[in-house]
């Protein structure tokens, strides 16, 4: 692929097996594999969780979890064997060579230690930066400045906690700056971080690789973000590469069905419709040799359910996590109106923080309420707390969570999590394994325990467990984010059958506007608490929207876009709480009036079913 | 800081110590009999209990004496002896003295000493010098310390005498007087007292190695001293704390057993006679004592943990 | 970040409290110090089980006749200053060490795991007062609470296991309570809670069988405790009375006879010492199959 002398390769890895010992079995983590990258360009290593690329990032800082070791191949960086270089040798190539940007900054900065001397550390053998006090501090503030940091002299004296999600990645890569390395290596970068700061340090990164030249490598599950930030890239899976190459070609051409059938796999912001799910076997198949019948790539498109009466009506909830009132401070939840209908899966989208889960919570009767009222099936007020509810309600109103791994107690079967509402709620007639069939889970699998099942088979056995309780509205809380794109769509696409078939409301929790335009019938978008706007899915991703909700979009990162557009500077900085008075978004809105910081903002009515809580002109909020 | 981390827990600090006095207080009026048949015996007159028992406030109910009794301690009188006829508040003054030194040549040598050995093992994980100290705590944690102070006797007084078996100078003793008898029991406190610091000590270094920043740090290429001492003590060290406040409190209320084998006129000798005389304001006036040490340090112990994390002395939002 | 080779384990393992336990066993049996302390525990249950019939003589019985003797004949370890066998006592020792330490511990983590779960799950003012009265018993220093206790109540075997219960409550419950907050906030709680199961339910079916594990380990560890309190106990004269034959009231008859018959103390502190390095590495072995992390249950 690249002919090259060994000094011009950044990354040079050669037939390299990366094992640990299980027993006396040898398990490969990485087999086979072999990379090239030259000087200056940017490689994106991209897999599902357990393809090894994590593991394959550790390598290129010669840095290995304890208990594996190479049992066969080489890695050379800049053309030194890295797995050759130990002790003092080890320590000087890590600090003046290679550099990592790891995935929580939050985790890997030191806690005790000021932000100034952590980066000052960084850059010892830097003899021109490091001569006086004064000219580390300078260095220092240079690097945080080139970051982007906002207040960058002040962020010296202080400690990593004292920084949100976003800004503490920022400082990562400023550390990972400092010694001036040849190469560096981001892992996941940006996963757990919102759309909109994701998109800000990706610009950072981009600018920053123009700047500096260095060469870089980018791990990440995300096949947008490989696709705006890297010329190379490798598809990883189980260990293996299965194609490598430009990533133009790679992405938009791919020959491996495995490639094919994740690139398929991914929902878009921009098409409506449920993705194909991934077919694994029929690909291990396809890697033993067997024939690959093409994939048939067509998209589900639902169909929102017409005339249907409303199971969940909610209105003007307000939450207050202040006991008293204090000044300058404003209701976590402040006058929400919602309505879910038979059948039909109603989006609620925001960022972290903007009080999603906490309306979840509401209606599921865990956390109190201020103001508002809920009634479900039109006919039946919610009670404030859960203990207070009759048993058909509680029967009524089911959750899923976000998180399958904490969602089943790891030391009770799938049968006792399953039975247990069907006895609670007295439900005749169905059994343990007619629900999980009901799921798409083999009937063997109800004396299994939680750890003994895959991370989409458990999403599938809470969804059970929620379901077989015969519920009209279930709360959806994230349920598709901790698994791998993959997997997604299959269980997207059982919520739209279960939405269906049992006539079930599902309010839908999510940040992720791709999945929303899959799967949703109605959105509502939240900032801060507050509801900026609502409609049907086609009106959100049409041509009209609210300022906040086009700023979401525009930081979606998508396969095949021009990848042009930038965030701009201080748009991904979201304040701790909503103000006081006026519209939540108009410290980041472009838009911003005098009026938007004192007034709330009217609902403009653009269609029956299309709402935007805005002071600009509707003209305005037209984009392009 | 003062107002919303020191003052609510001093609050709750005299809470405590007065619910823990309460209870002791109301164990001892389980006992059979009082204080006036305890002075006068068997074979007293009814009269002469009856009068006597007016003169010492014991025909009142348990709760108002013991109103009285803490309306008195609040004005610093704690009452008399009931053996001595002293005023108890000097007696164990002299005790806590005596305790104090003895505790506090065990917390500046052994604690120390702890720390370090901890911080060895931690980092030596389960190579030669963690397996050496870690084996050492293990048997610090299980002998009894009447056994470490009697083998102790047994090799450095008897064996080799070249300590004193028990302590001579009686109980007005000056701390000049008790300094030469000082080494075996502070050899026993510190065996027995440093075991568990050790060992949390080694826990945490563990964990703290193992944490995404120090391992960011060593990719940083930065040397093996410099990891130490800047990223991995400084957390280390927090959760130790609490049991260096445990073991802290628990030399100065209550090192019975030391005390009375090497005969040391300190809080625990002091302690064992009032409960065998059932001298009840000598015990209260140790309850208050004890509690009141375990609750400061326990205080400490959270205020260094404050001083020393940044996340607790800089809240991100003051909310 | 889980390691590739917890996942191949965890689809090996089988369900059900057998296969769970036999893991556990082999766990343990895979670490020599771990086997080293349930074969010392071990050995001390069955040397007190079958004292009466391992021990050449009768423990209580004086012998005016024979008094010190050295080692030998009739007397393996010789006899103390009343002419007693000193290996029949010691082998005896045992039943009340074990005994009084396993009842009130068992007695003292029972109550303080009921304790600590109620308090996890109302929360609130419950917890609240629950906390701070434990705190209060907690700063009374141990072993001024329990001399108090047997100087009012006797030095009974029960009212040493009361003193126990007492003063290691508190202990268990701070620790059990902190393991349980761990569990309260996982999903599967919020889903009962959201069901509406009541008290009873949610922490016998959802929140103890997770907490075993904290709970077993710390009956270990407090177990070695309590033998190291009740032996001092009856060392300062507060314990075991006299002629009980009990390891730490032999320590404190025959100290200062030390240079003559220095068997009458060596041979309960050898007994002693090896049970309680027996339940700590017991302890050590159990937190580490299990996972228990034991320095911080200390803290609770």
């Amino acid at each position: 692929m690249i002919t090259a002398t060994k000094e011009d390769l950044a990354i040079d890895v050669h037939g390299l097996d990366i094992s640990y010992m299980s027993g006396s079995r040898r398990v490969n983590v990485l087999s086979g594999v072999s990379l090239q990258l030259r000087q200056g360009e940017v490689l994106g290593l991209v897999g599902e969780s357990g393809s090894g690329k994590s593991t394959m990032a550790g390598v290129l800082l010669a840095s290995l979890r304890t208990s594996s070791f190479v049992s066969s191949g080489t890695v050379h960086l800049d053309g030194v064997d890295v797995f050759k270089l130990a002790g003092k040798e080890l320590r000087a190539f890590r600090a003046g060579h290679v550099a990592l940007v790891p995935q929580n900054a939050g985790a890997a900065l030191t806690p005790t230690m000021r932000i100034g001397e952590q980066l000052t550390e960084g850059f010892r053998l830097d003899s021109a930066a490091s001569e006086t006090c004064e000219s580390r501090r300078a260095r220092a503030i240079e690097l945080l400045k080139l970051v982007r940091l906002p207040d960058a002299a002040a962020a010296l004296e202080k400690y990593p906690h004292q920084f949100s999600g976003g800004q503490q990645q920022r400082i990562g890569i400023a550390m990972a700056l400092a010694a001036r390395p040849r190469l560096l290596v981001l892992d996941e970068p940006t996963t757990g971080l919102d759309v909109v700061t994701q998109a800000a340090i990706l610009d950072t990164l981009t600018r920053l690789h123009k700047e500096l030249g260095m060469a870089m490598v980018l791990v990440s599950h995300d096949l947008g973000v490989i696709d705006k930030m890297c010329s190379q890239v490798a598809v990883l899976r189980r260990g293996k590469v299965v194609e490598s190459g430009d990533t133009s070609t790679v992405l938009r051409n791919p020959s491996h069905p495995y490639t094919k059938g994740l690139l398929a796999s991914v929902p878009r912001v921009t098409v409506p419709g449920i993705p194909p799910s991934l077919d694994d076997a029929a690909i291990d198949a396809f890697e033993k040799g067997a024939e690959m019948h093409p994939v048939d790539g067509a998209l589900y498109e639902r169909l929102a359910p017409q005339g249907t009466a409303p199971v969940l009506t909610i209105r003007g909830l307000s939450v207050d996590y202040n006991r008293k009132p204090k000044p300058g401070s404003a209701p976590t939840v402040l006058d929400v109106d919602l309505d879910v209908h038979a059948g039909e899966i109603v989006a609620l989208v925001g960022e972290s923080g903007s009080g999603k889960s906490t309306i979840a919570n509401v209606v599921a009767g865990l956390q109190g309420r201020q103001a508002g009222q809920l009634t479900l099936n039109a006919q039946t007020e919610l009670a404030p707390r859960v203990a207070h509810r009759a048993k058909s309600v509680r029967r009524a109103v089911q959750i899923i969570f976000q998180n399958a791994d904490t969602s089943l107690n790891p030391r009770r079967t799938v049968r006792d999590a399953i039975t247990r509402p069907l006895r609670l709620f007295n439900v005749k007639g169905l059994t343990a394994e007619q629900a999980l069939a009901e799921v798409g889970l083999p009937v063997n699998f109800t004396e299994r325990l939680p750890g003994q099942l895959s991370g989409g088979q458990r999403q599938r056995v809470g969804i059970a467990r929620a379901v077989s309780a015969g519920p009209s509205l279930v709360l959806a809380d994230e349920i598709v984010s901790a698994l791998d794109v993959s997997v997604q769509s299959s269980i997207l696409r059982l919520m739209d059958r279960l939405a269906k078939e049992n006539n079930i409301g599902f309010l839908f929790i999510t940040h992720d506007l791709a999945v929303v335009r899959s799967v949703a019938d109605r959105v509502v978008v939240l900032y801060l608490g507050r509801i900026v706007e609502e409609g049907t899915v086609s009106e959100i991703f049409g041509s009209v929207s609210h300022p906040y909700t086009s700023l979401l979009m525009a930081s979606v990162i998508e396969v095949g876009d021009d990848h042009s557009g930038a965030i701009a500077p201080g748009q991904d900085e979201v304040p701790a709480g909503p103000p006081a008075q006026g519209c939540p978004f108009a410290s980041r809105c472009p838009l911003v009036m005098d009026i938007c910081r004192s007034v709330r903002p009217p609902a403009i009515e653009v269609s029956g079913t299309h709402s935007i809580r805005c002071h600009a002109p509707l003209e305005k909020l037209e984009h392009l | 800081m003062l107002t919303r981390f020191v003052l609510p827990r001093l609050g709750w600090a005299v809470v405590t110590i007065m619910l823990a006095t309460m209870l002791v207080f109301g164990a001892m009026q389980a006992l059979p009999g009082d204080a006036a048949t305890q002075i006068l015996g068997q074979n007293a007159t009814p009269e002469a209990v009856f009068t006597l028992r007016r003169q010492l406030g014991l025909d009142q109910a348990p709760l108002e004496r013991f109103i009285t009794w803490l309306g008195h301690a609040l004005t610093g009188n704690f009452g008399t002896s009931l053996v001595s006829g002293q005023p108890v508040g000097p007696e164990v003054g002299r005790a806590l003295l005596n305790t104090s030194f003895l505790a506090g040549i065990t917390i500046v040598v052994g604690f120390t000493l702890a720390l370090v050995l901890g911080l060895v093992a931690g980092l030596f994980r389960d190579r030669w010098p963690d397996s050496l100290i870690s084996t050492v705590a293990l048997v610090g944690m299980s002998i009894p310390e009447f056994i470490v102070a009697t083998l102790l006797v047994l090799m450095f007084s008897i064996t080799i005498p070249i300590f004193p078996a028990v302590v001579v100078a009686g109980q007005n003793a000056t701390i000049a007087e008790l300094a030469p008898s000082m080494p075996l029991p502070a050899l026993s406190l510190m065996f027995v007292a440093s075991a568990y610091i050790i060992r949390m000590m080694r826990t945490s270094v563990i964990d703290v190695m193992e944490t995404d920043y120090v391992h960011t740090a060593r990719l940083k290429g930065i040397s093996m001293a410099r990891l130490v001492v800047k990223h991995v003590v400084p957390s280390a060290i927090l959760p130790t704390l609490n049991v260096v406040a445990m073991n802290v409190a628990w030399l100065i209320g209550g090192v019975v057993v030391v005390e009375s084998i090497f005969n040391y006129p300190g809080m625990g000798s002091l302690m064992i006679q009032s409960v065998q005389s059932r001298d009840l304001p000598t015990i209260l006036l140790i309850t208050v004592i004890g509690a009141m040490t375990f609750v400061i340090c326990n205080l400490l112990a959270d205020l260094a943990a404050t001083l020393l994390n940044p996340r607790l002395r800089y809240p991100r939002n003051s909310k | 970040m889980t390691s590739p080779t917890i996942v191949v384990e965890s689809t090996q393992v089988g369900r059900g409290f057998w296969t769970d336990l036999s893991r556990v066993i082999r766990s343990i049996l895979r670490s020599k110090p771990a086997t080293l302390g349930f074969a010392l525990v071990t050995l001390h249950v069955l040397l007190a089980v079958f004292a009466p019939l391992l021990a050449p003589g009768n423990p209580t019985s004086n012998n005016p006749a024979a008094v010190l003797q050295f080692p030998g004949g009739a007397y393996p370890l010789g006899t103390d200053t009343l002419g007693r066998d000193i290996l029949s006592r010691t082998l005896y020792g045992g039943q009340y060490a074990l005994t009084v330490s396993f009842a009130s511990t068992a007695l003292a983590v029972l109550l303080g795991t009921i304790i600590a779960g109620l308090a996890a799950f109302y929360g609130g003012w419950l917890d609240q007062v629950i906390t701070r009265l434990l705190d209060s018993v907690l700063a009374v220093p141990a072993i001024l609470a329990m001399l108090v206790l047997v100087t009012v109540f006797g030095s009974g075997p029960e009212v040493i296991v009361l003193a126990v219960v007492v003063v290691y409550t508190g202990g268990v419950t701070r620790v059990v309570r902190a393991a349980a907050m761990d569990i309260m906030p996982k999903d599967y709680i919020v889903a009962a809670r959201a069901r509406g199961e009541g008290v009873f339910y949610i922490l016998s079916r959802e929140v103890f069988p997770n907490i075993l594990d904290v709970v077993l380990v710390e009956f270990a560890m407090r177990a070695s405790w309590v033998v190291l309190l009740v032996s001092s106990l009856s060392f300062l004269g507060f314990g075991a009375n006299p002629p009980t034959p009990d390891w730490g009231l032999m320590v404190a008859e025959n100290r200062s006879l030390m240079a003559v018959v220095p068997l009458a103390t060596l041979a309960p502190i050898v007994f002693l010492a090896t049970l309680i390095v027996g339940l700590n590495l017991a302890a050590d072995g159990l937190a580490k199959s299990l996972g228990v992390d034991r320095m911080k249950e200390i803290l609770g």
